[in-house]
């Protein structure tokens, strides 16, 4: 018997037991899963064979006599895949009870296999999303879910020319691994599946991860420094990293484009505010509502990276753990209180990375989302994030990596080139480039409904206010569901301006938000100057001009 | 492979000594709490209303604010926050990922416990930083007591502050 399962596999039993253990108590035994390999005929054991359970990160590799046993299942029926080079793959369901042992026989067939297959041309594990024609009556199957253990996965069917009778099918992929951004293509030529069966067809993968560039500010002066830097050093960061690794993110938290290093911690307090003299706490302050000053201010701030903020308390409702200041026009600020940990730091940056709409891009809200996502609301232990999370994270347009700083975005001048797509919103449907947001491998659990009426259009009444100085105006925004703007669509109210020095923006007390809309109370300051106030309902947002002085107009 | 096994071998022993730690005892003893607290405790950025939620509740919110703020979170909830802190990472240039994280760098390592610790220090202070401002809110002398109780406790200073201003809010003070 193989010593333990796979590392996925332990993980999300653990996490199962727990959670359940969260509303009663947990004394079931896990159950065993024996598999064992035959090849060729007579059947003999496939000695070597890697095999693997649907939605898991980890092979164990056939003993002489053919078996490789999984021990602490979690009660259920799986999907499990049989390799060996020189050999069809071979598939099978088994169903685990709890406490007893469950045997499973594949055989492995020769070739030519009867499916087509697609490889890194290496022996990375990955899983795939891969866009085929296929022989079914709806012949255009988008985002067809594989798994290759070792490097090539068996798409389970015979995907056939992409182009037939005048009718063309989408061809791409994305693979996702430990190892690499994600790699896409949607190149026709780049898949050139046949009608016969047998095709492999090669991706290449990205030369590596794609470094995220983030710095740590230890933007208050109680802070214990030296501690919190250990805890940041030896905690907080690997364990970040090491959340993005196991969940094939294709993503790692470092401190420039071009190194592996961990981030840099930088202790405000021994920085000066040029125009004090003294250190530059009051620039940063303790919430998102400082932000237009923060990114105004390259002392504390660098354009190009995800500044992180950690302060004692943060600024707003209740005594939150962590803030992204999108809703302030600047998403690479964060706030952390220096209590949170890596889940919490993780969290935000989804947020800086697309994960943003519907509904601020809380899993919860969400169709489809499994718990232990760590886009919960009140995610405390990072589990996943899912496959159609990890593509926005990389390729919407939202996702900060993508916006331009400097030369081209993060991510193009690592990857010139790579591919940019509006993802849908609020993402249970796949647009060619990008699969819905709960595209996923198998999780445990039970699956969110979600709300079917989240905001993901905002429209305003006015496209621009024009304000004598001192005076004040309103501003409202209305939610749809989509562009159609035919069902109000829902979602927190937020209104913020991008100069607050020019004008500010506030929901009024009374009346202020309601299902589907919220109103922006605009106060101009006392000198001339332009601003947009920024509306946003559920992470959907529409800016408004507002221009303030003698004589000002709007067009 | 051989690194996702290291991995697989701390969360075995980890699952196992969980297992049995929720087998013998955990749940006896642990308190059903509204799930309106459990958001506010849990929340991340807090500004979907969950604090407004738990106020709204009036003095029922109150036995589960005192769970909370006297025991900080449930012994089956720091076990599983304990599980996820202490999981091993590689040593090879923090986080086992990217360029580097397979190829032949030293194995994993475990985070120092006082480091640990100190997440958890943390953790548990949230929850009680938190239920310490609902029962400000809430006000009212059981509020009042609550928090009086709880200043009594040895908690950290950041803790005993925001316990300090919840009486403050609920213009109350423990004489």
């Amino acid at each position: 018997m193989s010593a333990l399962p796979n590392a996925g596999r332990v993980k999300r039993a653990s996490v199962g037991v727990v959670l359940l253990a969260g509303v009663a108590c947990v004394d079931q035994p896990p159950g065993m899963l024996e598999v064992t390999v035959l090849r060729d005929s007579p059947p003999v054991p496939a000695s070597g064979a890697n095999v693997t359970i649907s939605g898991f990160a980890l092979a164990q590799s056939a003993d002489p006599t053919g078996k490789a046993t999984f021990a602490l299942i979690t009660a259920g029926t799986y999907q499990v895949h049989a390799t060996l080079i020189g050999y069809c793959p071979a598939t099978g369901s088994a169903t685990v009870s709890e406490g007893a042992t469950t045997n499973l026989t594949l055989s492995l067939g020769t070739g030519p296999c009867p499916t087509d297959q697609i490889s890194t041309g290496g022996a990375e594990a990955f899983y795939g999303l891969v866009d085929v024609r296929t022989g079914a009556a709806s012949p255009c199957e988008n985002d067809r879910l594989v798994e290759g253990p070792a490097g090539t996965a068996d798409l389970a069917t015979n995907a056939l020319e992409l182009t037939a009778g005048g009718f063309t099918c989408h061809g791409a992929s994305w693979l996702f691994t430990t190892d690499h951004a994600p790699a896409f293509s949607n190149n026709p030529a780049n898949f050139p599946w046949t009608n016969a069966s047998g095709d492999l067809v090669t991706q290449s993968l990205p030369a590596g991860q794609l470094r995220v560039p983030v710095t740590i500010w230890m933007s208050d002066a109680t802070i214990d420094e030296g501690a919190y830097r250990t805890t940041m050093t030896d905690e907080d960061l690997p364990q970040a990293n090491d959340f993005l690794w196991e969940t094939r993110s294709g993503l790692r938290l470092t401190s420039s484009e071009t190194g592996d290093g961990l981030p840099e911690i930088v202790d405000v307090g021994t920085l000066t505010d040029p125009n004090t003299g003294a250190a530059p706490y009051p620039l940063i302050g303790n919430g998102c509502r400082n932000a237009w000053q923060i990114t105004a201010s390259p002392v504390i701030y660098h354009s190009d990276h995800i500044n992180v903020y950690v302060v004692e308390l943060i600024d707003g409702d209740g005594i939150a753990a962590g803030r992204n200041c999108r809703e302030n026009g600047a998403a690479n600020v964060i706030f952390i209180d220096d209590d949170a940990n890596y889940v919490t730091l993780v969290h935000e940056i989804g947020h800086a990375l697309a994960l943003t709409r519907p509904m601020w891009g809380h899993v919860d809200n969400i169709k489809g989302m499994y718990p232990d996502n760590v886009m919960w609301t009140g995610a405390t232990v990072a589990g996943h994030v899912s496959l159609g999370q990890i593509v926005r994270m990389h390729a919407d347009t939202w996702s900060w990596i993508n916006e331009v700083t400097g030369a081209g975005s993060v991510r193009d001048r690592q990857f010139p080139g790579a591919m940019v797509t509006s993802c849908s919103c609020p993402g249970v449907a796949a647009t060619d480039d990008c699969p819905q947001v709960d595209r996923d491998i198998a999780r445990v659990g039970v699956s969110n409904t979600g709300i079917t009426n989240a905001a993901c259009h905002v429209i305003t009444d006015v496209s621009c206010l024009a304000l004598a100085t001192g005076a004040t105006g309103q501003v409202r925004a209305d939610g749809f569901t989509s562009s159609s703007m035919t069902t109000m669509g829902v979602g927190e109210g937020i209104v913020s301006s991008l100069a607050p020095a020019v004008a500010t923006a506030a929901k009024p007390a009374l009346g202020g938000e309601g299902p589907g809309f919220v109103r922006a109370e605009v106060t101009a300051g006392p000198n001339p100057g332009n601003t947009q106030v920024l509306m946003w309902l559920g992470g959907t947002s529409k800016a408004v001009t507002v221009k303030v002085g003698a004589g000002v107009s709007c067009p | 492979m051989k690194e996702l096994g290291v991995r697989a071998a701390w969360r075995f022993a980890q699952l196992a000594a969980l297992v049995g730690l929720l087998a013998a005892a955990q749940c006896q003893g642990e308190p059903s709490i509204d799930p309106r607290i459990w958001r506010m405790v849990r929340c991340i950025e807090c500004r979907d209303g969950e604090q407004a939620a738990v106020v709204a509740m009036h003095e029922s919110a109150i036995p589960g604010l005192r769970y909370f703020l006297i025991n900080g979170p449930p012994d089956s909830t720091l076990a599983r926050q304990d599980s996820a802190l202490r999981a091993p990472y590689h040593a090879g240039g923090g986080g086992r990922g990217g360029r580097g994280g397979r190829s032949g760098t030293p194995g994993f390592i475990s985070p120092p416990s006082q480091v640990v610790q100190r997440r958890l220090d943390d953790f548990a202070a949230m929850y009680r930083m938190r239920s310490s401002l609902a029962l400000g809110l809430i006000g009212g002398d059981s509020a009042r007591r609550t928090l009086c109780l709880a200043r009594t406790k040895q908690f950290r200073d950041d803790v005993r502050r925001v316990i300090d201003s919840a009486l403050v809010l609920l213009q109350g003070n423990c004489q």
